[in-house]
């Protein structure tokens, strides 16, 4: 329906559709990984504070500083090199597992800053001041009382990390540095057809604009998150 | 007294900073299973001349021992160290893929700039308007489309089928730099493509920051009672709105100068601009660890000193102060 690739006659709607799994995979487990990293260094450190504090708010402004494409990249390409032998049969193709481990790595800075805010607010809130004085343990008070409350602003964040995975994934596989030809992904689709795309530019219209379309729904989705949930600031 | 002892406090953090940053980035090059010594040898190095070329390098030391080689050089002779791949010194590579990234992003900076205030006051003046749907709409595609994308399509329907720009490429002004080829007009029509992407992409956050920030000054207590003096809605936009929805977008913009500063991976590389970006790919493909430790650190250094800046800076464009 969509042609076929230039070098290997390959049927270009077949591989869309495949390399939307690998995208949407890499897209899903750095969501995850990122998020998980912000949730429990965001949470222990508003929670719990002290050292731990501390030490989570020196990193985060260590992050700050960092050039993290460019790490990204270098990470992608070095541990890459390890991580890209690491493959599940047909389900979780080589490549799959390093831009999920490098990705989800730099993508909890946001989200971990805004976690520890809302858990120091809860800190010495009445109802937690309440479940402690009725001897509730500290793992019940953060299960049952604080948790619940960081579902909001992880639900918006889940949404905004899913997007930018999905570019920064079809961006490394573009480079060469993600997702492994000859398994597809929408960013190594975009690879293929940017060797020939002056004389067949429909080979890069269409992994562009499932990049594209994909990116727009999940923006969508968390913008009215954001405005259900936290419109205090902008997320980036 | 106080500021000098922040300045100190700032100089500090920034050194644990590059010390932290260069750490990683060299860390992260021994974990690969290449061996840098084989490729800087050439491919048909004999085992005793990839010997050499090692103990040349000094890469049969432990790691933390060339760290600790490295880092001596850096602080006492400024040096980078010398390309694995070309011999070049790392220095000499990254000042002259400086100039690029630069031009790159200042043309496109004011492209950003001006869209994101034009559209987000505009939205912001009207809320449900058309022109705010538009302006929002702009503003959630631009953030959705693909750096590569864009650039290809741009390069395809500008540069090739309308032909108004050159595909790829770059020229100095000055005509030096090895490009064949100088002069204003020429660096200008290389880079208008680019600069017209890169702005456009980098505009969305800036449509939505605007929008935001006028929206919520609109209601300030302040606008409310120069509009009861009734000065003229001109004045009152660009004295009472405006100047303090600068702030906020100054912090902004310059943290994303430092980051875009320290190469802009994506459209440099489609358009085949020599910048920082299109260097630091080029030389991971060949696993060539000064010249990315060496770009990494100097895109650091930009970040941090932006950062400062933007701080001091920021203080003073309080208009309430």
């Amino acid at each position: 329906m969509l042609g076929a690739d230039s070098s290997l006659g390959r049927d270009e709607l077949l591989r869309l559709l495949y390399g939307g799994r690998a995208s949407l995979e890499v897209a899903f487990g750095a969501t995850l990984l990122g998020l998980a990293i912000a949730l429990l260094l965001g949470a222990s450190a508003g929670f719990l504070g002290g050292i731990l504090d501390t030490v989570v708010s020196r990193l985060q402004e260590i992050t700050m500083a960092l050039p993290v494409l460019l790490l990204v990249i270098a990470l992608a390409a070095t541990g890459g090199e390890r991580l890209n032998q690491v493959a599940v049969g047909e389900l979780i193709p080589p490549g799959v597992v390093t831009l999920v481990v490098v990705l989800g790595l730099f993508s909890w800075f946001y989200p971990a800053r805004i976690i520890r805010a809302v858990a120091l607010g809860l800190r010495s809130r009445e109802f937690v001041e309440a479940a402690r004085s009725l001897g509730s343990s500290e793992t019940r008070i953060i299960r049952v009382h604080v948790l619940p409350h960081l579902a909001g602003p992880l639900a918006v964040y889940a949404a905004f990390i899913f997007a930018q995975t999905i570019l920064l994934e079809a961006g490394l596989s573009y480079l060469g540095l993600g997702i492994q030809p000859p398994t597809p992904s929408w960013g190594n689709m975009l690879a293929v057809g940017a060797a020939d795309y002056l004389s067949q530019p429909w080979l890069i219209l269409w992994p562009g604009l499932a990049v594209f379309v994909t990116c727009l729904a999940v923006g969508a989705v968390g913008e009215q998150l954001r405005r259900r949930y936290s419109p205090e600031e902008p997320v980036r | 007294m106080n500021a000098a002892a922040y300045l100190i406090r700032r100089l500090g953090g920034a050194a644990v900073v590059l010390a932290a940053v260069s750490f990683v980035t060299f860390a992260v090059f021994f974990l690969i299973p290449v061996d840098p010594a084989r490729l800087a040898a050439g491919k048909t190095a004999t085992p005793t001349a990839i010997a050499q070329v090692r103990a040349a390098l000094g890469l049969d030391r432990p790691w933390y021992d060339q760290y600790g080689l490295y880092l001596r050089k850096l602080v006492l002779h400024g040096s980078l160290g010398y390309s694995y791949n070309t011999r070049q010194p790392v220095r000499e590579i990254v000042f002259a893929a400086a100039p690029v990234t630069i031009s790159l992003v200042a043309g496109a900076f004011l492209i950003w700039l001006a869209l994101g205030v034009c559209l987000g006051t505009l939205a912001a003046l009207r809320p449900r308007s058309f022109a705010d749907r538009a302006a929002t709409g702009f503003a959630a595609a631009a953030a959705s489309v693909h750096p590569v994308w864009l650039s290809l399509a741009a390069a395809w329907l500008v540069g090739f089928k309308l032909g108004w720009t050159p595909i790829s490429g770059y020229c100095s002004i000055s005509g030096g730099g090895g490009y064949g080829c100088g002069g204003l007009a020429a660096w200008a029509s290389h880079l208008v493509l680019p600069w017209c992407v890169l702005g456009l992409l980098q505009s969305a956050l800036y449509v939505r920051l605007v929008r935001a920030s006028v929206r919520e000054t609109l209601s300030a207590d302040w606008v409310r009672t120069a509009r009861a003096k009734g000065l003229p809605e001109r004045q009152i936009l660009t004295r009472h709105v405006l100047l303090p929805v600068l702030a906020p977008l100054v912090t902004v913009a310059g943290l994303d100068l430092a980051l875009l500063l320290g190469g802009v991976v994506f459209v440099e590389t489609v358009f085949g601009l020599p910048g920082l970006g299109y260097q630091a790919v080029q030389s991971l493909r060949g696993f060539d660890l000064p010249t990315i430790e060496g770009i990494v650190i100097y895109a650091t250094l930009i970040i941090v000193v932006c950062n400062l800046l933007v701080d001091l800076g920021v203080q003073r464009l309080d208009p309430r102060r």
